[in-house]
């Protein structure tokens, strides 16, 4: 038994050497993700304009019929929309691609000595890339506006603390999803039922007072204000901050503890 | 000075997602590692004992061929040196950095151009841009390959995917280097490149380890033979004797 416990303590500190080498190697995921960007859109004609096309049209046609119905000015909507879109789009991604790399790559993690860690920050940047992308198309949308900018810098804690959330569930679902093959497509499914729970199309000062637990009880929400309210120019409240850090902490602790866990047995399931 | 150290060391490899008729189908086969049938405690999940018991010693200068059928594991062991797979028992030490060439086309991305994967595969590699930078000249000579280096690599043939993974894996000086079975695919002058290479390298204080089936490969290249079979060290030696143990009790 003592044997056993030496032996797990000495895996324990070599993952986690491992997971410190697989973050400090910026120069791969950095070049990996760009990488990534423009291989997407390779041979296309308009490029990552796709992607701002994309959204564009998403937004603008969803915001335009989801004013009509919830009766809101279009010029207020439009930019609400837009930020949480954007947003969202972020942690969507993060989440999903974590579910498909260790697969996508399996060949690469079975014959080169790359950290699997590297992969999984190369996914969280590249979709932070693509984030900043979109984040100009909203300083355009809002510059067309007339909104004001000056908190918009205040986002960045906030998006620390969405980007760490999806490092950290990303890490235990990319385990996850590479032992057991359905949790991908639960975890799309999921992924699709939040978007309409959390308040992104509708405003959370709809909900009826009775109800309003719906959006409080939610984590994207409170993940989701500290980036979109300063984007839209107010400041997050303190409650909102406090219940992010929890969950990217939350977030952490479980990525940790699956990568310490499964480490060993990923080469076997690829 | 680099060395490498294996002990007893054994690994199974849990088959996931094999069916039971696929199991006992497996079982009588006759190439392959021996295969372990899961207690119902083990969720029956279907084991192959890939490698089994292996001790031997490799210091500096030595160059290890691995020879054995289909599934003899000798890629297995490659993957167990690289670090990719961990052995489930017995202890392996191994010192020296080590730098795998196990399969073509791994860490690199068949949409971008030769120089882009240069940078791209020494990356995965674990070398920095700097590094990969300052060598780029010097890797795209070694490979032959000229004005080839500025087309995507996709329109490469294995050989040339082969030059071009050879010449970054080594312009480093690796203390240890693992190649398997893709060294098959270069032809007749890239041997000769390539064995220079490889000899000056081994003078400093370096380590080969290479899979293949060819005899003449081997002895070629290597002073010392392992033969597998069935996840075993059957033999390992000399080189001489040990392709004469291989074609007296494998062939």
């Amino acid at each position: 038994m003592a044997d056993e416990t030496a032996g797990s303590k000495a895996r324990n500190e070599v993952a986690l050497a491992e997971i410190w080498n697989g973050i400090s190697r910026w120069e791969f995921w950095l070049t990996l993700a760009w990488t990534d960007i423009r291989g997407r859109y390779r041979r296309t004609l308009l490029g990552p304009f796709w992607s701002v096309l994309n959204s564009i049209l998403f937004i603008s046609i969803l915001a335009t019929v989801y004013s009509l119905l919830w009766r809101i000015d279009l010029g207020t909507f439009l930019p609400f929309v837009a930020a949480g879109y954007f947003v969202w789009i972020f942690f969507a991604s993060c989440i999903g691609e974590c579910c498909s790399i260790f697969h996508a790559y399996g060949e690469t993690l079975k014959t080169m000595p790359l950290p699997p860690m590297a992969m999984l920050v190369r996914v969280i940047v590249r979709n932070l890339m693509v984030f900043s992308h979109n984040l100009l198309v909203f300083v355009v949308i809002a510059l067309c506006l007339g909104m004001p900018l000056a908190y918009v810098p205040l986002a960045l804690p906030g998006l620390a603390f969405v980007a760490l959330t999806a490092l950290g569930l990303g890490t235990a679902l990319a385990f996850l999803c590479a032992r057991f093959r359905d949790f991908e497509q639960i975890v799309q499914s999921l992924l699709q039922i939040l978007f309409y729970i959390s308040p992104i199309l509708w405003l959370e000062k709809l909900l009826p007072e009775h109800a309003t637990w719906l959006a409080q009880l939610n984590p994207i929400y409170h993940l989701l204000r500290n980036v979109r309210d300063p984007m839209l120019g107010s400041i997050p409240p303190y409650s909102s901050y406090f219940a992010a850090a929890v969950v990217t902490a939350a977030s952490l602790a479980i990525g940790l503890w699956a990568y310490l866990r499964f480490r060993d047995r990923l080469a076997f399931w690829l | 000075m680099s060395y490498i150290t294996a002990d007893n060391v054994s690994l199974d490899l849990p088959i996931i997602g094999a069916a039971r008729s696929f199991r006992s189908h497996l079982l009588v086969n006759k190439v392959g590692g021996l295969l372990r049938v899961g207690s119902k405690a083990e969720n029956e999940i279907v084991k192959v004992q890939a490698l089994k018991d292996l001790t031997f010693r490799l210091e500096r200068g030595d160059r290890l061929g691995l020879i054995g059928h289909n599934g003899a594991g000798k890629s297995t062991l490659l993957r167990v040196l690289a670090g990719t797979y961990r052995p489930t028992s017995g202890s392996l030490k191994i010192k020296g950095n080590v730098m795998p060439l196990l399969s073509l086309g791994s860490g690199m991305d068949g949409d971008f151009t030769g120089y882009d994967n240069i940078m791209l595969y020494g990356l995965y590699l674990g070398l920095s841009r700097q590094q990969i930078a300052a060598r780029t000249r010097e890797i795209a000579d070694f490979t032959e390959l000229g004005d080839f280096l500025s087309l995507p690599i996709r329109t490469y043939s294995a050989g040339m995917l082969l030059r071009l993974s050879f010449a970054v894996a080594t312009s480093m000086d690796p203390e240890i280097l693992l190649v398997d079975e893709i060294f098959g695919a270069g032809d007749a002058s890239f041997y000769v490149k390539a064995k220079h290479r490889m000899e000056t390298m081994l003078e400093k204080s370096s380590i080969l380890v290479l899979a293949t089936h060819s005899v003449s490969l081997i002895t070629d290249y290597c002073n010392k033979t392992g033969v597998m079979q069935k996840g075993q060290m059957a033999f390992f030696g000399p080189t001489a004797e040990a392709i004469e143990y291989y074609k007296k009790h494998i062939l």
